[in-house]
């Protein structure tokens, strides 16, 4: 596993300070721009999981190097397994990076080109870090999501079959879902009542951790839905 | 001997179509297995099914006498795919990569791996680590392979046109360091090649395969030192189906612009039999042109 896991990493570890580039312009335009530290990491966390996958999947249809990976020594399972936890570390480690940003931009606040209002905002938000996390954690773990659904048929199919079906599979769902659901829940209502109750300060903590623990049972379960679909996978 | 490899009756369909039917074939230690055919023969396909990229319809594959497949543990993966070089018939690492950075896959993937043979390959092949791998000719994209395969001290190297885009001096370098490898006669390699005159100088047996069947399975030098071929003109090659030295149906030959080859099982007493007709050594290339295009009397 360890093999499957840094072999993995050692494939993209060249680019992830490219890549960090990319988070960081696009994180600290975001930032400033909406004027709020919050904002700037949930972006950068975000838009690594994403990415990483991509990465993974534009090396895998690279010149053949999917078949040769699998002749190393590491099993399909372990393959797959460290795909997976490479995904999610590298978007752990992007989000403690976005957060010493943040903390850099709380810092240096006062020198930068903004004007008092966002600084004074800015400075606001970095007395509570756990806001700051939390918001980063919330963006991490939405696109988790995004990635759990698309990693199964990415390692099965490849990318460009993967990303033809699966935004119309989820239409698919979603308009079964648009359908079914006003027979189940009154679902305005329901919507209301929940940005009512995701507003309140008090409920953060239980948001959060609802929707990483949820996040991460799906991204689990995702990775074993893909291990059972590549076994077979002709390389 | 032992065998490294051990193939026996691998059979894989798509839909109605066969590529490979009753697939066989082995390595034993201490020797190089050269694997022959056309284009689109199933060499490839035979090689992706030795190293469990594949799920079979019918057949079994043993490496180093353990039973292997798509679907095999952790464990055995580890055990045996950690004493396999492979190298694919194009160069399969990541292009932006620099070689360093191959070499680093490498390294986390192979418990085995020794990164000074690696750098000494590469200083041997003329490689430098910080060249990308998509700035690599197709010659020098072999080299990184090989060194990539032999720097974790395999066991058995499965080569898949290996030598394809190396220039004669580089073949000839790296036929060296394969017949290097086995010396000890506790290595050994499968090779498929287009280049039959490379396994004229390197393999012990050579296997052929023509759409999907193995044709034949012999001892290159049963191939090389036994056989002839004749270079017959009409009127020599009736004169040779009338005498009674072939048996009926047995004579190999092909129609060529200038004349008639025929296929002499032993040259040498087809020499002392039609000592008015040329008769040259026979090359892996000829022996192979004479079974597949071949026609018998």
């Amino acid at each position: 596993m360890k093999a499957a896991i840094l072999s993995e990493f050692s494939a993209v570890k060249n680019v992830l300070l490219q890549q960090f580039v990319i988070y960081l312009v696009v994180g600290v335009f975001v930032g400033i721009g909406m004027g709020s530290a919050t904002a700037m990491v949930a972006c950068i966390s975000a838009m690594a999981p994403i990415l990483m996958v991509f990465t993974f999947a534009g090396y895998d249809s690279m010149n053949g190097w999917e078949r040769f990976r699998a002749t190393l020594p590491v099993s399909r399972d372990a393959l797959v397994i460290g795909r997976y936890a490479n995904v999610l570390l590298t978007s752990l480690a992007t989000l403690v990076a976005a957060f010493v940003i943040a903390l850099l931009l709380g810092q240096l606040v006062d020198v930068l080109p903004i004007d008092a209002e966002t600084a004074q905002f800015i400075s606001e938000e970095m007395r509570d870090p756990a806001m700051i996390v939390g918001g980063g954690l919330m963006g991490m773990c939405v696109m988790l999501l995004m990635t759990a659904v698309l990693q199964p048929f990415i390692l099965r199919y490849g990318m460009t079959k993967a990303m033809r079906w699966v935004p119309a599979g989820l239409m698919l769902v979603f308009f079964i879902a648009v359908l079914i659901l006003p027979q189940v829940i009154d679902a305005p209502a329901f919507l209301v009542d929940f940005i009512a109750w995701s507003e309140n300060p008090d409920n953060l903590p239980l948001l959060v951790g609802g929707l990483t623990v949820l996040s991460l049972g799906i991204y689990c379960i995702s990775c074993a839905a893909a291990m059972a679909l590549y076994h077979k996978k002709e390389l | 001997m032992t065998d490294l490899i051990r193939v026996n009756g691998l059979v894989k369909r798509y839909g109605t179509k066969t590529v490979l039917d009753n697939v066989s074939l082995t390595v034993p230690k201490g020797g190089i297995t050269g694997f022959i055919g056309a284009n689109g023969a199933g060499k490839t396909t035979t090689i992706r099914a030795i190293l469990g990229l594949m799920p079979l319809d019918a057949g079994t594959v043993e490496v180093f006498g353990e039973l292997f497949g798509i679907n095999a543990s952790q464990s055995v993966n580890r055990r045996i795919k950690s004493r396999i070089g492979v190298v694919l018939d194009t160069c399969p690492f990541i292009g932006d990569l620099p070689i360093k950075a191959t070499g680093s896959i490498m390294k986390a993937a192979y418990a085995s791996w020794r990164q000074g043979k690696f750098e000494d390959y590469l200083d041997r092949f003329g490689l430098d680590p910080r060249k990308k791998v998509k700035d690599l000719s197709r010659g020098m994209g072999m080299k990184l392979q090989l060194a990539c395969a032999l720097a974790h001290d395999p066991d058995l190297l499965i080569l898949d046109e290996a030598t394809a885009g190396l220039d004669p001096l580089a073949r000839d370098e790296v036929l060296d360091l394969l017949r290097e490898f086995v010396s000890d006669d506790m290595h050994g390699i499968l090779i498929s090649s287009h280049i039959t005159s490379d396994l004229d100088k390197i393999a012990d047996t050579v296997t052929c395969i023509d759409e999907g069947r193995i044709v034949f399975d012999l001892e290159k030098d049963a191939i090389t030192d036994m056989m002839g071929i004749a270079r017959c003109r009409t009127s020599e090659f009736e004169q040779i189906a009338t005498s009674g030295f072939f048996e009926a149906g047995a004579m190999r030959h092909i129609r060529q612009p200038h004349g008639i080859d025929l296929l002499a099982p032993d040259r040498f007493a087809f020499m002392r039999r039609f000592p008015e007709v040329a008769c040259d050594r026979m090359s892996i290339d000829d022996f192979m042109q004479l079974t597949l295009k071949g026609e018998l009397r």
